[in-house]
């Protein structure tokens, strides 16, 4: 479990250090001081080995890609769009130092000479291009070196690797396919654990049983067995049993399927109304220790943060934390709450988002 | 009583329902007079034994969005002003980032944070409570030996266990009450009788009251 993390240079941080961490981190701020940015930085961060997370993380902003181009692409990963100053992003875990990444954004020039003109000496074409380069430091000092660049209509990229730490990020505006869904779930039942899953969905919906995957053509459908009042136990669709309860196994498949890793949720109160929240951070808290998975989320909503309080109060100190971003002076600060401040915050309804 | 919003950059804590009522009314009077620029939003955090409640409650103001410009504390003195006031402190020192008065009265000043913090003990230098001060107030009345005759009888007949093997200030709070009922429209809640001038808000007995009040919300005297 990360106890710090640090970022530098990423959108719109200068730098921003992130401390103590905590099991389940609530991450408030009003709009455009870059609380999506932090869970783009922290999934960047643990999939330090996959630059094509690079690309992705503007998709999640419905970021439409206008002109193959790495200014297009990458510019705007840094700060002010400015790639001259490295992102660079570390962290620790209990005090212990993880892998740093710093990424950037260099010139590559290119001759490129047409094989049939080669021997005349005429109509070289060189290019100026920009390629991104990820290096990744390890804790014993080895280094990874990673690189991507445009080559006509394809992004290429050199180097990959295994994820450094699982993480699954699930944006606030896009749903997660159910296909990997379906795969999530596969891999849950490989592993003979949809018990967890289902203890888990009984917190919210106790006249669940079980969970299964069966296909409506090329689209893979959440079966669940349920016990309705007066009737035989049968299956139904689970989404006809309220997108709320539906966006709750979406968490519940990503939080089983990060184990030892993180889950990054952007605006996790979207579909789940605030009555069953308690019950929601409940669940959620109890299979992220089983799980060993640090959970990250960003949330407008205070009586989501009061949810949450109401379902940890009672756990260790580090089961909960309260990260607040604000803009000063150009700068984006945070405001980590402590136990303390929580409670009192929560109990006499003092703004903290 | 008019309040100002929650989110108030002063903020005032006291100990409980009536003295939150209490005080509110006392602003308005200074308010109404230009004694002070701005109303604090007072916060009662129910009874005396407060000092987790009052912990959590600063730990969670401090840090709040909309920056605090000053806070407050106002408690009775009870059996020694000084023993309060260093009780509050050692609570005021477990808040991160919290300026700790060292005089009663007085408010501390944390430049940095743009922050000011005091605590007022009333009264500040003897055994008493929010009534001891009030009944300062009224020491000139012409009642007021009547009502003491009426408290030191019904102490006398030992039928009234509040009082019993108590300080003398415990029997303050009965000596208002006992004030307030000889008034027109008997109301025990001295917020009320504060608001009907049957309490002379502007006696001299307040005058740190209000210095109090100048400090935490215009910053005056600080």
């Amino acid at each position: 479990m990360l106890t710090s993390f640090t970022v530098k240079n990423y959108r719109l941080f200068d730098t921003l250090t992130i401390e103590p961490l905590a099991r389940i981190n609530l991450i408030a701020g009003k709009n455009n001081t870059g609380k999506t940015s932090l869970l783009e930085a922290l999934w960047l961060y643990s999939g330090s080995t996959n630059p094509q997370l690079s690309v992705r993380v503007n998709a999640f902003r419905e970021m439409e890609i206008f002109r193959l181009s790495a200014s297009g692409i990458w510019d705007n990963l840094f700060r002010n769009f400015d790639p001259q100053h490295n992102i660079f992003m570390s962290a620790t875990s209990k005090g212990t130092p993880e892998h740093e990444l710093r990424i950037s954004l260099e010139e590559i020039t290119e001759v490129r000479i047409p094989v049939e003109d080669s021997g005349n000496g005429s109509a070289q074409a060189e290019q100026e291009r920009s390629q991104i380069r990820y290096v990744i430091t390890r804790p014993d000092g080895t280094q990874l070196d990673q690189t991507g660049r445009i080559e006509e209509d394809q992004i290429i990229f050199e180097g990959l690797g295994q994820a450094m730490i699982e993480a699954i990020f699930l944006p606030a505006r896009m749903r997660t396919n159910p296909k990997v869904m379906a795969a999530r779930l596969s891999h849950i039942e490989q592993r003979l654990e949809e018990h967890y899953l289902v203890s888990s969905m009984q917190v919210v919906e106790p006249r669940i049983h079980d969970i299964r995957t069966s296909s409506f053509g090329e689209v893979p459908v959440f079966q669940c067995r349920v016990t309705i009042s007066g009737l035989e136990d049968r299956r139904v669709p689970l989404n006809t049993m309220g997108s709320g309860l539906f966006r709750f196994f979406e968490l519940l498949l990503a939080l089983s399927t990060s184990s030892g890793g993180l889950l990054l949720v952007d605006e996790i109160e979207n579909g789940l109304h605030h009555s069953v929240m308690v019950k929601v951070w409940t669940a959620l808290f109890q299979l992220a220790t089983e799980f060993d998975v640090q959970v990250f989320a960003t949330t407008h909503s205070f009586e989501c943060i009061q949810a949450a309080y109401a379902a940890l109060q009672d756990e260790p100190a580090d089961a909960l934390g309260l990260h607040r971003l604000e803009e000063k002076d150009g700068q984006v600060e945070v405001i980590t709450y402590n136990a303390d401040a929580i409670a009192g915050a929560v109990k006499y309804e003092i703004e903290v988002r | 009583m008019e309040r100002p919003p929650k989110d108030s950059p002063y903020q005032l804590i006291v100990e409980g329902p009536d003295d939150l009522f209490f005080f509110g009314e006392f602003q308005t009077q200074l308010l109404k007079a230009g004694l002070i620029p701005d109303r604090a939003y007072i916060t009662e955090l129910g009874g005396k034994d407060q000092t987790l409640e009052l912990r959590k409650f600063l730990s969670g103001l401090i840090p709040r969005s909309k920056p605090v410009l000053g806070i407050g504390l106002i408690r009775d003195a009870d059996h020694d002003p000084a023993a309060t006031f260093t009780s509050v402190q050692s609570v005021l020192r477990q808040v991160d980032g919290l300026s700790v008065p060292t005089v009663i009265g007085k408010f501390k000043v944390d430049a940095a944070r743009n922050l000011r913090v005091g605590v007022l003990i009333i009264p500040p230098d003897r055994p008493g409570i929010r009534e001891t001060v009030c009944l300062d107030a009224l020491a000139e009345h012409p009642i007021g030996p009547c009502v003491d005759a009426f408290v030191d009888c019904v102490s006398e007949t030992g039928s009234i266990p509040y009082f019993e093997n108590k300080p003398d200030y415990f029997k303050d709070k009965g000596r208002l009450l006992a004030y307030l009922a000889a008034q027109e429209h008997t109301d025990y809640r001295i917020g009320i009788a504060l608001a009907r001038g049957f309490i002379p808000w502007d006696h001299t007995a307040f005058d740190s009251f209000v210095r109090f009040f100048q400090g935490l919300t215009a910053g005056r005297g600080v």
